[in-house]
């Protein structure tokens, strides 16, 4: 059933996520978490979403897997389109199979995403245990350890995962969300709890991994680096909205939103010598405390009177997009 | 004041911090876990000192172990030239309080159940630093220094953000009145523009009241904009030392080297080049120069351990520098 690159066209992308709003019902009320979320992911590449924690990146990842925040999540308005279905409306069964065998994804703490007690071989295995497929398993789970850099297979099987270090997990970590063989891969900041020597190495993994099997990458991060060196396209969110999308390249040289250029700046890089960090003033907004007109006004250094006005979206060229007054 | 500059606040010589593995029936000590082992390090009056290197090296340890947190089983600790420790003893009162650590994560480092009221002025009575009648005006003026309204004095921890929580911390070390501060990779749980606020607070504290910094990191970037001296630490030992600019644009060490390369910058051209092999265990030492297994420039030589050697101001205990 694997879809060859002659059945998606050009303009067809693999995922599309259309003006996704996700909220909570809290005692009666109802909390408005994502706005209007829109992206979409070609074959084989890798799209970077950026912010600052609490902005709805993680729900908005979360929510391309069909799962919403409990208790009291709720799809407030959007679809998701993978392969041009979307997956609000499928049943439960289809669902799971989609999980696992298409969209996979990797989280943050390699530590607290597995099972303390069980060993790494049974822990690997038990993904089989969901999904049937006809490939010799313990072969399978060889050949993508070889893969993914760790060759002392008995070893690693046989441990626990407090005998590994932080990288080695990570590297399982992807090994096991590459068992299915998924055509996308959900990144949620892969390597922010690991060193940069690690994180080097985990990156360039999985960029290798992304072009030898033509996956995409949805990599979440708020490291702007990280982005610059291996997404191919980027949206930033802040605060429950996207308020810019562009090519990599576009973005770094001539950012459109005050915010973005905020997180461009606010970063100390080894390059930049000398150069002074510039923070962003003020917080995050809360969930409910968002302002009805520009929600990065009370932090943005050019706010004027017109900005408590919801800002229109503008495009940038062909492919992007930002919400700004300016 | 030039003479008050280059006076150490603190000045470690072959400081040795070892935890002792016990094994067996009868529990006797089988080995040592060498966290830190031989360093020598200094801190100047009103200087920021960064202290980097990977995960599970013993930064933290170190940063411990000057304030007199953890026993430690050799080596000299001068605080304003007087021995810290007689022999394996600590001296508390040659501290006077002056050295306050900050820690990396704000969430557990605030007792939930006190308000900050509470969290600032136990401190602050305990050591008689002032009054009881002076305290709720004292605590208004730290919350001021640092950024937030006096107001926020009865509340509780889990109302603030972790940047906030940040904050709160470091009124809570600066209260003490202290020379030097230690700040164990406090905005490592930051987002990147809390991270660029805590530490204009940082440098503009410093300003303000004259402290020394002991800056623990492990982003390299960061370092680079904050410290005037570097000392990178490689398995209990450092590596390398130096001015921070200099350290970082033209490495000597072959680690130094590889960790500056493997930040990512914005830079597309010039991508992370990749150090390959895992940091090797405490308890599983290579015999000789401890980073061997993951050199580019390994010889037979780097079988003997190599000793620090001093120029121009940067030490470096490698047998093979990096050639520029």
């Amino acid at each position: 059933m694997k879809s060859t690159d002659s059945e998606i066209g050009t303009d067809d992308y693999l995922l599309q996520v259309q003006d996704l709003s996700i909220g909570v019902e809290q005692s009666q009320k109802l909390l408005q978490l994502t706005d209007r979320v829109s992206f979409k992911l070609k074959k084989g590449e890798i799209h970077g979403l950026i912010g600052e924690s609490g902005c709805g990146k993680s729900i908005s990842s979360l929510a391309i897997m069909g799962i919403l925040p409990q208790p009291g999540g709720k799809l407030l308005s959007g679809k998701v389109l993978f392969k041009n279905e979307d997956i609000f409306c499928l049943d439960k069964t289809s669902l799971n199979s989609l999980r696992g065998n298409k969209i996979s994804m990797i989280f943050q703490e390699p530590f607290a995403a597995m099972n303390p007690l069980i060993r790494i071989g049974e822990q690997m295995l038990e993904n089989f245990d969901y999904h049937q497929t006809k490939i010799d398993r313990h072969q399978k789970i060889r050949e993508l350890l070889n893969e993914v850099g760790l060759t002392d297979h008995a070893r690693i099987l046989q441990s626990y995962p407090h005998e590994l270090s932080g990288g080695m997990l990570q590297r399982i970590m992807i090994a096991m969300s590459l068992l299915l063989d998924p055509d996308l891969l959900i990144a949620d900041e892969p390597t922010t709890a690991l060193d940069v020597t690690v994180q080097a190495q985990i990156m360039s993994l999985i960029v290798r991994l992304c072009k030898e099997r033509k996956m995409s990458v949805l990599l979440i991060s708020h490291n702007i680096s990280l982005m610059a060196q291996y997404a191919d396209s980027i949206s930033v969110m802040y605060a429950g909205q996207i308020v810019e999308t562009n090519e990599i390249s576009a973005f770094l040289t001539d950012a459109s939103h005050p915010y973005s250029r905020g997180l461009i700046q606010a970063i100390p890089t080894l390059d930049k010598a000398g150069d002074k960090i510039i923070p962003i003033s003020g917080q995050v907004p809360e969930p409910g405390k968002f302002s009805t007109g520009c929600r990065f006004m009370e932090r943005c250094p050019v706010s004027a009177a017109i900005c408590s006005n919801p800002p229109p979206e503008k495009n940038i060229g062909d492919l992007g997009h930002y919400r700004c007054h300016y | 004041m030039n003479n008050k500059v280059n006076s150490p606040i603190i000045e470690v010589t072959d400081l040795q911090t070892w935890f002792p593995v016990k094994s067996g029936l009868l529990g006797r000590t089988s080995h040592y876990i060498k966290a830190v082992d031989k360093v020598s390090l200094r801190v100047n009056h009103g200087e920021i000192v960064a202290l980097v290197g990977e995960s599970g090296c013993g930064k933290s340890t170190l940063g411990n172990s000057l304030a007199g947190l953890l026993p430690i089983r050799g080596g000299q600790l001068l605080f304003r030239g007087n021995a810290a420790f007689q022999g394996n003893r600590l001296q508390r009162e040659v501290f006077q309080n002056k050295v306050q650590v900050i820690f990396q994560d704000p969430y557990s480092s605030l007792n939930p159940k006190h308000t900050v009221f509470e969290i600032l002025s136990f401190p602050l009575l305990y050591h008689k630093i002032c009054t009881r009648n002076e305290v709720s005006d004292y605590i208004a003026s730290l919350l001021e220094q640092v950024g937030m309204s006096a107001e926020y004095m009865n509340r509780y921890p889990h109302s603030f953000s972790g940047g906030q929580r940040q904050r709160i911390s470091i009124a809570r070390a600066i209260g003490m009145k202290p020379d030097l501060m230690i700040c164990d990779e406090i905005v490592s749980s930051l987002d990147v523009s809390i991270q660029a606020q805590i530490v204009e607070l940082l440098l503009e504290l410093r300003k303000k009241l004259d402290l020394a910094l002991l800056f623990i990191a492990h982003d390299l970037s960061l370092v680079r904009a904050l410290s005037d001296r570097i000392y990178v630490m490689y398995l209990g030992k450092i590596v390398e030392s130096g001015n921070t600019a200099e350290v970082l644009t033209s490495p000597s060490h072959p680690y130094t080297r590889a960790l500056v390369q493997s930040v990512p910058t914005l830079n597309r051209e010039c991508p992370p080049v990749i150090l390959q092999g895992e940091v090797p265990s405490f308890t599983n030492m290579p015999v000789g120069c401890s980073f061997q297994n993951r050199c580019p420039n390994k010889s037979e030589r780097c079988m003997n351990e190599p000793e620090i050697t001093e120029s121009n101001q940067r030490e470096l205990r490698c047998f093979h520098p990096v050639q520029i």
